[in-house]
This record gives structure tokens, sequence and C-alpha cells, in this order.
């Protein structure tokens, strides 16, 4: 869930936002905020714990 | 493929564009909006992280309240809308390069462009359409009253089946 998310925002960075052809100085700003998130919100689950199901 | 809008520059104009270093699209404005949303959705996503890990099981509780289905539906209408949008923006785009490209042409586009960014627009109109009814069926039963009551919308169904924490 986590790498399909990851990729709809990094899709998002490259083409919509039209960072493909720009400097490399934004698009490693932007990724790296995307990857960031996704590294914390991960981070979370990991220590408090998977969801159980109902 | 079609005349850039670079195609009626002088040839020092041209050169300096080929040699020019990339920018990122947008204004100033516009990035500084993107800033403020990175930074607030970074606060947002930290205060999730950490109240997650101090609160798991309340946060997982609340969590199995959720429609996942539902959810899963209105990721994908608003990803949709989204590209309907910049479907419609680049058809935008591509009409005014080919009419601008026209000898004598002023500001405008084609009108194969405008029906296309018009039905584009439409489709992005009728995801938003469905997110908004997907999230009255989810919601709708917290708040629409049982009969009409002076107070308009109010708790009217406070034991409704299948409930959530809007209740």
């Amino acid at each position: 869930m986590f790498s399909i998310a990851a990729a709809k925002g990094l899709l998002v960075i490259l083409d919509f936002m039209a960072l493909r052809q720009a400097p490399m100085l934004w698009r490693r700003l932007m990724v790296g905020w995307l990857l960031a998130l996704c590294a914390l919100i991960v981070l979370a689950y990991a220590l408090g714990g998977q969801a159980q199901p109902a | 493929m079609t005349s850039t809008p670079t195609s009626k520059a002088t040839p020092l104009a041209q050169a300096l564009s080929q040699t020019a270093a990339p920018r990122p699209a947008g204004d100033l404005a516009i990035w500084l909006v993107i800033a403020v949303e990175l930074l607030t959705f970074a606060l947002l996503f930290l205060a999730y992280a950490v109240q997650r890990t101090r609160h798991v099981v309340e946060f997982n509780a609340s969590q199995h309240s959720l429609d996942l289905n539902a959810g899963a539906i209105n990721t994908v209408l608003l990803i949709t809308g989204s590209w309907c949008v910049a479907r419609a923006v680049r058809s935008a785009a591509l009409g005014a390069a080919n009419h601008n490209a026209q000898p004598g042409a002023g500001d405008g586009t084609t009108p194969q462009a405008g029906h296309a960014v018009a039905r584009w627009l439409l489709a992005a109109l009728l995801c938003g359409a469905g997110f908004i009814g997907l999230k009255l069926q989810e919601y709708g039963h917290c708040c629409w009253p049982a009969r009409p009551s002076p107070g308009g919308w109010v708790k009217a169904v406070p034991h409704a089946p299948a409930c959530g924490p809007c209740c």
C-alpha cells in the first residue's frame, strides 16, 4: 500500500508538477520530502504495531 | 510535430532559450503555495506518527470504523479527476500552441482543443460528483434528519447501522 502511494506521489512530482526536466536540486527536494514522509509513516506503524482485523 | 511557441522568436532568443538552464514550471507564487502545503502536511503526518505510536489501540479502533471499499473508490475517483484536469490543461496548451502557430492568429485556441478541454473537465466534474455522492452515502445517515424539524441538519438517527465515528 505504501509503495503504491509512493509511486503515485513520484508520478505527481515528476509529471504533474513537471519536475522531470527541472534542475536536480528541485527533484531531490521534492522526492526527498516524499520518501521522508513515507518512511515516517512506516516507522509509526513499525513502532506502534499493525492494525488487527476487527 | 507541432510548432513550438519559440518558433517566432528571434535567433538570439532561440539560442538563449536553448542554452539557459532548465527551470521548474510555474512562478514564485505557486511555489510558495506548494512550500506551505508541504510544510503543513509534513507537520500533519509528523503529528499522526507521534500520536499513533502513543495511542495505538485508539487509532486501530478508529481505523476499523472506516469503510475500506469506499475509501479505495474515493481514492480512484480523486486520482482520476486530477488526471482529467491535467489532460484538460495539456489539451488547452496544445490548442493554444497550434492556434498561435497559424499566421496572423491572435491569442486563442482551436475549436477541437476547446471541445477536448470541455470533455476532460466534464469528466473531472463527474469524478468530483461521484466522490461527493459516495461521501454522502457514507456519512449522510449521520446528519440527515429522519423527519422535518426546525433544527434542519441534526443527528436524527442516533443508532443507525454501521454508524462510524461521526455519530
